[in-house]
């Protein structure tokens, strides 16, 4: 880093958020994406005909177990792991290292393209679902859906910083980040009771408890402890990344 | 080109150009043997033989995963055992329950290994090299499906061997203990069978959409997993309101109609918590076999036409 002016680095950050942002949005990935993105919507639909009488229906059986649980960590994976991912499996990302940036700089525009797209396309869905299937709850209504909106706000961001960091550690990082969500976050999280303050899911649904009353059972983590530990997690894992870029070497030969 | 030379009247059939290179006049195996070569070499690619350690990592952690309950069920069985020496009942994990209660990890190893069958052939453009000889398409896409098949079914034998030991060393009288058993195990074979070709045929023909790792995973954990979880939804809002409909909707999930086949062969009832009333295990095993039927065709057209 030493030689390369600060200004000139963060100057160069909007061009590479821009360059990712075509990169990440390309038209088979973006097709997939919305079609994620209007599941949650759908089923909103759904629960409003259905004529469910129970906040508790939609909070347990759409917003968590489909929204935050299935959607929003294969959102975060596909632009986290993607956001370096395709640039090292494309070969293009030697052009960008040898360019005279800050490393922190890349990583700090890579992570603002990955985390805005993930956010716009999550928290629009939750909105969109929570205005359809609450509206009808009046008030009360209006708090899930923000804690709803809140939720996806938080996971995105601590989602897709983990598994950036993560795929710049192996190529392979689609199937560890796969591996992690099911087994993590699926299965250890909600069988034993010490890994909630380890989950990035029980973060989001501690945040969301700040704005909705949720069961004991679903938010496990006070509203303030998910809060603090979300930002440690991001900044931590902001600094890992940032720090295995710049002894990041490029694979030779491919 | 202009003009080869005429191919010599020794030179065997199917040669393109005969460039006047020595020919090959050693024995042809034909079709039968390039295809159990192929199931050879795709069977040992799953699980990472001849290549780097790193590609062995992958299914082997899974396989660990997927069969470690049944093997500390196995470690615990002496446990067990004086508990039921007591009149309590600790089955936790049977033939007919584990895959229900594990295939997450099952479909894991699918997402993990899947694309790995089916994707380098057609990233590295080699397929219509396999093709020019003695392999028709239809032989390419069975051999892969044989092989991956096979692997799934290896990986779901593995917790139901270690059941059975597990079970058989509860008794004082081993021998009369394996006679006890193998009934209650025998089920176990064939629907495993099932389950592994049912998993094989969708993992495959999903993967054989994209030449690129990545994107086959993510098909598939959009089809195995997030269908799976949005069904489970529509399932829950059923049961709050008064909705018919949702009760059938588990025969379109492709885990849960196999589990609920697997149900079948143990000659019990799907789980009405999870599968609703209306349907029995019969009703599941049709889907499962269509849905092989179904994706087994879709391979078959998608090697119909192979792009160089």
């Amino acid at each position: 880093m030493r030689g390369i002016a600060l200004n000139s680095s963060i100057a160069v950050i909007p061009e590479i958020v821009s360059v990712t942002l075509r990169q990440l949005l390309g038209r088979r990935r973006a097709i997939l994406l919305l079609l994620l993105a209007t599941v949650p919507i759908l089923l909103a639909i759904l629960f409003r005909l259905a004529d469910v009488h129970r906040i508790g229906a939609f909070t347990a059986g759409i917003m968590d177990a489909v929204a935050l649980t299935m959607l929003l960590p294969l959102v975060a994976i596909l632009f986290g792991t993607a956001a370096f991912g395709s640039e090292i499996d494309d070969g293009t990302a030697v052009y960008l290292l040898a360019k005279p940036i800050g490393r922190w700089a890349i990583v700090l525009a890579k992570l603002i393209a990955a985390v805005a797209v993930t956010l716009i396309l999550t928290v629009a869905s939750a909105g969109i679902a929570g205005a359809i299937a609450l509206q009808p709850y009046g008030e009360e209504g209006a708090e899930a859906a923000r804690g709803f909106m809140a939720a996806m706000a938080v996971g995105s961001v601590c989602y897709v910083t983990l598994f950036m960091a993560l795929s710049l550690f192996t190529r392979r990082a689609l199937v560890v980040a796969i591996a992690y969500w099911l087994i993590w976050e699926g299965l250890l999280s909600s069988l034993l009771a010490g890994i909630a303050n380890l989950s990035v899911r029980q973060y989001a649904l501690g945040v969301a408890g700040g704005f909705y009353k949720l069961s004991a059972n679903e938010a496990r983590v006070a509203p303030s402890t998910a809060l603090t530990l979300a930002i440690v997690l991001v900044v931590v894992a902001t600094v890992v990344a940032i720090w295995k870029l710049m002894r990041f070497e490029l694979p030779g030969g491919d | 080109m202009t003009a080869p030379n005429q191919p010599a009247a020794t030179s065997p059939a199917g040669s393109i150009y005969d460039l006047g290179y020595r020919h090959y006049e050693g024995v042809r195996h034909g079709r039968l043997y390039a295809m159990w070569s192929l199931y050879v070499e795709s069977l040992r690619g799953v699980w990472g033989f001849g290549r780097p350690t790193t590609a062995k990592a992958a299914p082997f952690i899974i396989l660990g995963i997927y069969s470690l309950l049944a093997i500390v069920q196995l470690a615990f069985s002496s446990v067990f055992a004086q508990a039921m020496a007591r009149g309590d009942t600790v089955e936790l994990l049977t033939y007919a329950n584990y895959f229900a209660t594990l295939s997450p990890f099952i479909v894991l190893f699918c997402i993990a290994q899947g694309p790995e069958v089916v994707c380098r052939d057609q990233r590295y453009s080699v397929l219509p090299l396999y093709l020019t000889r003695a392999l028709s398409a239809v032989d390419y896409a069975v051999a892969k499906i044989a092989a991956f098949t096979t692997s799934l079914f290896v990986a779901l034998m593995v917790p139901m061997i270690a059941l059975f030991i597990g079970d058989v060393l509860m008794k004082a009288d081993a021998f009369q203990a394996i006679g006890d058993e193998i009934p209650h195990f025998l089920p176990a074979i064939p629907a495993s069978f099932l389950i592994a070709l049912g998993l094989a045929a969708i993992s495959l023909a999903l993967s054989s959409f994209s030449p690129r790792r990545a994107y086959s995973a993510m098909g598939l954990v959009a089809y195995f997993l997030i269908l799976e979880a949005v069904l489970a939804s529509v399932f829950a809002i059923g049961v709050e309101s008064s909705l018919e409909w949702t009760s059938r909707i588990k025969l379109l999930g492709p885990t849960s109609a196999l589990s609920g086949a697997n149900d079948w062969f143990f000659g019990i009832r799907p789980d009405p918590k999870t599968f609703g009333e209306v349907l029995g295990a019969d009703a599941y095993l049709g889907a499962a076999l269509l849905s092989v039927l179904v994706f087994t065709s879709i391979l078959l057209l998608k090697y119909r036409r192979v792009r160089s």
